[in-house]
This record gives C-alpha cells, sequence and structure tokens, in this order.
C-alpha cells in the first residue's frame, strides 16, 4: 500500500520538540505566543483562486443535500 | 484540521466530564435557552454576543468557558502533564479569544478559516455571499496533502503543530495496545480470509448459517479490553479464539 505520507511537502526543519505535555527545557510553558505581525499572504492567496468556485455546488450535488 | 483544535476539543471535553463526575462543575451558569445561545455564539466571530442565564444576568462565551477553566485548574491541576498542557493551552487560547480572535488564527481552524476568507474577499472584492467562498471553505478539509488549504497552512508554517509526522505513519497501522480498535486491527491481520464483515461494533466470522458475531460494543472497561486483546494476540486460529472470548464472557 503506498504510503499516503510520501507526498507531503518538505516541510521546514525545526529542532525536534517534545510532546507539549513534556517539559521543556525553557521556563515557557505551553504552546508558543502568535506572530502578531500581519503574515503574507500572497502564495495563500494564490493557491485559493485556484479552487473551483463550483466545487461546493457540486459537492452538495452528489451528496444530496 | 488543526492538531491544536483537535487537542483542546477532546482535552477540555474530557476535563469537564471529570469535572462533572467528581460534582465539581460550575452551578451559577445555568442557560436560560442553551439552544438558542449555542447558535448565536456560533454564529459572532467577534465572542461579543452575551447570552441570558436562568435569573436574568447575561454571560459572553469566553466567561462561560472561563469558569469550567477556573474550576478544572482547582481540581485538576498538577495531576499529570497532559492534563496540565490542555489547561495551559486552554487558558491561553481563551486569553487571546478575549483580546482578538484572530490571534488565534494559527491553533484554532474557524479562525484559520475566517481569516483566510477576510483575505480572499477583500483581494477578490467578493460578498459573503458568492458560492466560491463556500468552496474554499470545503477545501480547507480536503485531506489531499498537495490540494487542501489547511495543508497549504502547514506548509508555510502558519499553524501550530506539536504531532510528528512519523507518529501518523505508526498510528495508521499500529493503534493503541488499549482499545478496541487494537482487537479489531489484530483480528483483520490474522483472520481477514475467515471474516465475513466487520464494523465498529461487531466483527463476523464464518458465512451463512456458520456465522459467530464477536460483539464490542460493550467491550470499554480497561480490563474487558485487556483480556479482549489477550485473546486475539495468542490466539492461532478462530475457532480458538471464540472459545477464548466465549471464556471471557461468562
Amino acid at each position: 500500500m503506498p504510503d499516503p505520507y510520501a507526498q507531503f511537502p518538505e516541510r521546514i526543519h525545526r529542532p525536534n520538540s517534545p510532546a507539549p505535555w513534556e517539559k521543556k527545557k525553557t521556563d515557557e510553558a505551553g504552546p508558543r505566543r502568535p506572530d502578531v505581525d500581519a503574515p503574507d499572504t500572497k502564495e495563500l492567496l494564490k493557491k485559493m483562486r485556484r479552487v473551483d468556485p463550483n466545487q461546493a455546488k457540486r459537492y452538495r450535488q452528489r451528496t444530496g443535500e | 484540521m488543526s492538531e491544536i483544535s483537535g487537542a483542546l476539543k477532546i482535552g477540555t471535553t474530557s476535563l469537564v466530564l471529570d469535572l462533572l463526575e467528581g460534582r465539581f462543575c460550575p452551578l451559577n451558569i445555568e442557560l436560560a435557552d442553551p439552544i438558542a445561545a449555542l447558535k448565536a455564539i456560533s454564529r459572532d466571530p467577534t465572542l461579543k454576543t452575551v447570552v441570558p442565564l436562568i435569573g436574568g444576568p447575561t454571560i459572553g462565551p469566553v466567561d462561560i468557558q472561563r469558569q469550567y477553566l477556573v474550576a478544572a485548574q482547582q481540581r485538576l491541576g498538577g495531576r499529570d502533564e497532559e492534563t496540565d498542557w490542555v489547561l495551559i493551552t486552554w487558558e491561553q487560547a481563551l486569553a487571546d479569544l478575549e483580546r482578538d480572535p484572530m490571534l488565534c488564527r494559527d491553533r484554532l481552524d474557524w479562525v484559520a478559516k475566517k481569516w483566510m476568507l477576510d483575505a480572499f474577499v477583500e483581494a477578490e472584492k467578493l460578498s459573503w455571499d458568492d458560492p466560491w467562498l463556500q468552496s474554499l471553505d470545503l477545501e480547507y478539509h480536503n485531506v489531499q496533502r498537495d490540494e487542501g488549504l489547511y495543508a497549504e497552512l502547514m506548509r508555510q508554517d502558519k499553524i501550530q503543530r506539536f504531532i510528528k509526522d512519523d507518529d501518523v505513519r505508526l498510528a495508521i497501522r499500529q493503534p493503541p495496545r488499549d482499545t478496541r480498535a487494537y482487537f479489531r486491527g489484530r483480528c483483520i491481520e490474522k483472520f481477514a480470509k475467515q471474516m465475513s464483515s466487520v464494523q465498529w461494533d461487531e466483527i463476523a466470522f464464518g458465512e451463512n448459517d456458520h456465522e459467530s458475531v464477536v460483539r464490542l460494543l460493550n467491550v470499554f472497561d480497561d480490563d474487558d479490553v485487556a483480556r479482549y486483546n489477550a485473546a486475539i494476540d495468542k490466539a492461532p486460529d478462530v475457532a480458538t479464539l471464540l472459545r477464548n472470548l466465549e471464556m471471557i464472557r461468562r
């Protein structure tokens, strides 16, 4: 059976982080604070434009909603 | 889709169930109309809607959760690291939601989706009833890694993760040993040819008039699950498995 994760895109490699409930080396507990600066959306918008606008309508027709 | 969303959903529900069983739930937040409150809150992305309690006062959604959070911190905090992680993550999410829900776009699916759709509406000059937005909503949940929009957020490192891909690959083939999923998986692995059907709550062996059904609906006690899983591990054939399961049930 083909590995469903074989096509997973390259991730940005970071040092291995422990499971969230394991003790971290730093004093900070819990998830890191998000970057509150507005993130770049250019690539995301490009991807979103490729989504077929009629996809939801076809899905409803297939599922009979 | 979001790992933090999923962990918070399961984690907070588990803690609230623990509070219920221990009779530690806050008693002063009985909603006057829970269904109407659910609808009103779910339709307000600003989280500013207040809903009435029995007796007259009103309360906002973040405050409802905060009361349960405080009860959970007082009663359950410190019992194990997983509980503390849920409590810390829950508290941080509520604080950010109260300050500005968009601060949670890297953790909560509905906020990530809202943020993406807001950006798209502005860029393409759409109205909110444009069907394209419904298609984008759907595509967020596409599990194909090269197509889905959630996958794109992961690729761009815009969403927090804590599960390693190797653990996911392992989990596809190896369910936790203390679950019925383990029993089902091992039955398929060892005796697929003798099985006539498999469902969440039962497995049928044999065919036609000679069918034997193993029912799993009420097998959720830790000891029962352990006995069933030991039985499937040891059984050299279906007949032995069925015989041993019959002895367990007596």
